[in-house]
């Protein structure tokens, strides 16, 4: 992010936000998304996500944290969101396994589809990391900045992740 | 084992997060190891596969029609709650300074409180005369 912009957002700029919120609105609604598991808590989270970072932008202290400190919002405001319905979420989730088991998938032509319900399988914190990493492109410091750990739990988490999600898709990318 | 602790530094070259002198036995590694070849071509194959993902929602570009939508929720800008709240306590001094400067002699306290001996529990308040 230009360190420029962000001085302007500091300023209250209204132009300054426009150009955050064009750059940014895919990868917050993206990632709450990933978080969340539905479109509409994905929608109002992002929105959240968006008030808390124009209000809360003087209290980023290096311009250089920007992107992890976005993302750690986001974080924050869905795991909010996840506590509060905890016990609709389960339920959804629980459902939506046993319809959408990788195992039922293999007939399927869908390959996205069969990626995307092999991450879904996947360890809370693997899938994670995995999205952080592949889909939303953070480096390891971003991501332990994000997850509140370190980059060496980062490394281990990514190179496990990996390990699972390849064993499950193993019958459609090769064997390890 | 050799190649677990080599598949481990080889996740770590893909994100690019080894440096010239730490890569250098990985790529020796894996230009002699078929397994880890197949490990980094397998999670090269896993990678393009989740980024293919279609997460974008086709209804985010909802904002778009609703253009700065978050004026509603913004605090307002530090300046302007500055010069607000100067305001107020200006107002809050001048009200006090008028009050204290009042001729209602309650308000400016020229009135004195008088207690009959049987009965303290009562104040008599009498206005005294103005000179």
């Amino acid at each position: 992010m230009d360190p420029s912009i962000i001085q302007k957002l500091r300023n209250g700029n209204e132009e300054a936000r426009t150009e955050f919120y064009k750059q940014y609105r895919q990868q917050i609604y993206v990632y709450c998304y990933q978080l969340l598991g539905n479109r509409s808590d994905a929608e109002d989270t992002a929105q959240e996500t968006f008030i808390k970072i124009f209000n809360g932008i003087n209290s980023l202290q290096t311009a250089a944290a920007f992107r992890s400190w976005v993302y750690k919002i986001a974080r924050n405001e869905s795991f909010q969101l996840i506590r509060k319905k905890r016990p609709v979420a389960l339920s959804h989730k629980l459902e939506y396994l046993e319809k959408d088991s990788v195992e039922n998938l293999i007939e399927s032509e869908d390959n996205a589809r069969i990626v995307r319900n092999a991450i879904d399988t996947l360890k809370p914190e693997f899938r994670e990391v995995i999205l952080l990493r592949e889909y939303h492109h953070l480096s390891y410091k971003e991501i332990a900045d994000v997850m509140k750990t370190t980059t060496s739990a980062v490394k281990t988490k990514i190179f496990r992740a990996r390990k699972s999600l390849l064993k499950k898709l193993s019958p459609y990318f090769g064997g390890i | 084992m050799i190649c677990e602790e080599m598949q481990e530094r080889i996740s770590e070259l893909m994100d690019a997060e080894l440096d010239d002198n730490e890569s250098i036995p990985v790529h020796r590694h894996l230009s002699e190891c078929q397994t880890c070849r197949s490990f980094f071509t397998s999670c090269q194959k896993m990678r393009e596969a989740v980024q293919s993902i279609p997460y974008e929602d086709k209804r985010a570009d909802y904002y778009e029609t609703k253009k700065e939508w978050w004026r509603n929720y913004v605090r307002v800008p530090l300046p302007a709650a500055a010069v607000f709240i100067l305001l107020f306590i200006t107002g809050l001094i001048g009200t006090s300074m008028y009050l204290l400067q009042s001729d209602d002699p309650y308000v400016s306290g020229e009135h004195r409180i008088i207690y009959i001996s049987e009965y303290p529990e009562i104040e008599i308040h009498l206005l005294t005369d103005r000179e």
